[in-house]
């Protein structure tokens, strides 16, 4: 967002072209950061979840409260996690990427 | 699905099921002849004219995941096995995230029509579109099969009518829908169904509330009660820790299907297509914690005995459980809407075959992008009169089979033919057609090897006393296997100039066209 790459002028040797280039780079490049560390935050929980039901019987078993035992609890959470990651990227993505997509299409379009 | 466990005249659904059904079909008619009026361009009938709203989308998408599958299957698992029917509820909507994160924004700026059009723009290789269009293809006949083969043992259930008869009237209204409606019509079914289930889900959840004081933990603990404190821990289902885990990756395939894909282009942009999976995934999240209210619900108030004894896989549980709360009258609603929904998802997977048939392999590979719109138009609908055809014989034919392996195919198939492949052309700069055209055929024939050699062909088709390889779900070894020969054939494969033109494809990827 903060970066110059857009602006013409201060880098001399660049074309047009290049300068675009690495405009895109550094989007893509946030934007495949943001949903990737997002991926890796939904595997940990799904397949943390799923490896707790194989491994960790004894433990899921547990009863925290009347009815209620710890596997239930995980359950829960992952069905809960997904949309909460979901929610932010959405969040992430209309505040910030639209803005730096729209900013993109008026430099390498023109 | 076993027509043969039912216990005879267990179910008395009534006029109301007959009365909703027909309502159900007589409004989707005039939804159909509305969207036929609309439907001129080849854009319209495939893509409903990307006119779609994200809400609109969203729970369209949410609808074609939640079928009779999703709808029937999980909440009877959960009424039979407890915990272990949970796996299915938190894998539905770590799915459709992955989608969003990963795929649906690309795929929308990328694809025109179908996914093979991404990998096609990405690789520029024939051969990739007629793989991806083969595993298309092969998903939606196998789709199409397992939901009319369901749909006949459940209408004989529920309304008493003859298999044949029922997969032949189902099949001839899914061709109604799509052939004269295209995507508008089939997304419209799908909106109407999915909003009638969340108010069965809600509904029901309410009532099973209701009947434990609005506490939560009472409905556990009367699950638990009626049928031990196991139900709500990991149990028998899960017995193979290997085997949870190749199934709770192989669930993830949903993020790869060809038909939920096709609905990212029948939206705007690819903003919509965020926001929609942002709808989809709030609508999947709220039905599934309903549903295990219901799951447990059911559970207690009916007794798994009692649903075993109806039908021996559990699908009767939540009509079952309508019946306990709300009578013969809420059971023959319920039932209506159970087979609503497997109308509505044929359909959706049926407009997806026919939009690969005709713009994937006739236009683009046999016509090379030559073919005029009234040639396009004609194609598309003899390619779902075709492949309907298909569907309506096959589903005839399978009656009474055990189709297990064809949920374990197309699972496998999902995760391991179109995932890794369409990941990496996103996101890999050294992807080649040859690494995508090896990955693909690994990913789809391991998947059929696999399965070949699993208890599902060997045991329960072949009866043969042990398997050759003891996993049901391949999708553990066909995912990273497909990931593997992807990545390695690519990187012998690779030359500079294929990365030259990786850039063009990260700015359309964020811009679009």
């Amino acid at each position: 967002m903060t970066t110059d790459l857009g602006h013409s002028g201060k880098n001399g040797g660049l074309t047009a072209a290049e300068i675009d280039a690495e405009a895109i780079q550094v989007v893509a490049l946030r934007r495949s950061r943001m949903a990737w560390l997002l991926t890796v935050i939904l595997l940990v929980v799904y397949f943390g979840y799923l490896l707790l039901s194989a491994f960790a019987r004894g433990f899921m078993a547990i009863q925290v409260m009347n009815g209620i035992t710890v596997a239930i609890v995980v359950a829960f959470v992952s069905i809960v996690v997904p949309w909460i990651l979901a929610w932010i990227y959405l969040s992430w993505a209309n505040r910030h990427h639209d803005a730096a997509c729209d900013k993109l299409s008026r430099e390498t379009k023109s | 699905m076993n027509p043969q466990a039912v216990v005879a005249n267990q179910l008395h659904t009534g006029n109301t099921a007959i009365v909703t059904f027909l309502v159900f079909v007589l409004v989707t008619l005039a939804v159909t002849y509305w969207a036929a009026r609309r439907t001129h361009s080849t854009e319209d009938f495939y893509v409903a004219g990307r006119h779609m709203s994200a809400l609109q989308n969203g729970l369209a998408v949410a609808g074609d995941f939640i079928g009779a599958a999703g709808f029937l299957g999980v909440s009877g698992l959960i009424a039979l096995a407890g915990y272990d029917g949970l796996i299915f509820c938190g894998s539905a909507v770590a799915a459709f995230l992955l989608m969003m994160l990963l795929l649906v924004e690309a795929v929308r700026n990328l694809g025109k029509y179908t996914f093979a059009d991404v990998l096609m723009y990405r690789l520029q290789s024939p051969t990739v579109r007629v793989l991806a269009a083969l595993s298309a293809l092969s998903l939606v006949m196998m789709f199409i099969i397992m939901q009319l083969v369901g749909a006949g043992s459940l209408v004989g259930l529920l309304f008493h009518i003859p298999y044949h008869v029922a997969v032949v009237i189902m099949g001839v209204i899914m061709l109604i829908y799509v052939l004269f409606g295209g995507m508008l019509a089939t997304t419209w079914v799908q909106i109407i169904k999915c909003v009638l289930m969340m108010i069965v889900a809600l509904v029901l959840a309410v009532l099973v509330l209701a009947a434990s004081g609005f506490h939560l933990g009472a409905v556990f603990s009367a699950a638990s009660a009626r049928s031990g404190i196991g139900v709500l821990a990991p149990g028998k289902f899960m017995t193979s820790p290997l085997e949870t885990i190749s199934l709770g990756l192989s669930l993830l395939g949903v993020a790869g299907l060809p038909h939920v894909l096709m609905r990212a282009y029948t939206v705007p942009d690819a903003r919509t297509a965020r926001r929609s999976l942002f709808v989809a995934i709030t609508v999947l999240t709220v039905f599934y914690l309903l549903i295990v209210i219901v799951g447990y619900g059911a559970m207690s108030l009916v007794g798994s005995g009692v649903i075993r004894g109806v039908e021996r896989g559990g699908n009767m549980a939540l009509p079952l459980l309508a019946n306990h709360l709300g009578g013969e009258a809420f059971l023959g609603f319920v039932a209506a809407i159970a087979v609503a929904t497997i109308l509505a998802n044929i359909s959706g997977v049926l407009i997806t075959g026919a939009a690969t048939l005709s713009h994937d392999i006739w236009v683009s590979l046999v016509r090379h992008g030559k073919a005029g719109p009234g040639e396009q138009m004609l194609v598309a609908k003899i390619a779902t009169v075709l492949l309907g055809l298909i569907g309506i014989v096959l589903g005839i034919l399978f009656r009474g089979q055990n189709l297990a392996f064809l949920v374990g195919l197309a699972n496998s198939v999902a995760v391991s033919a179109n995932l890794p492949v369409l990941i990496l052309a996103l996101f890999w700069r050294r992807l080649t057609a040859a690494g995508a055209i090896t990955g693909m055929i690994g990913g789809l024939g391991g998947s059929l090897l696999l399965i070949f050699l699993s208890p599902l062909i060997q045991v329960d088709i072949l009866h043969k006393a042990a398997p050759i390889i003891a996993l049901r779900n391949p999708g553990i070894i066909a995912c990273p296997l497909a990931f593997l020969l992807a990545i390695g054939v690519s990187l012998a494969t690779f030359k500079k100039e294929d990365g030259q033109r990786y850039a063009e494809i990260q700015r359309r990827m964020l811009i679009g066209a």
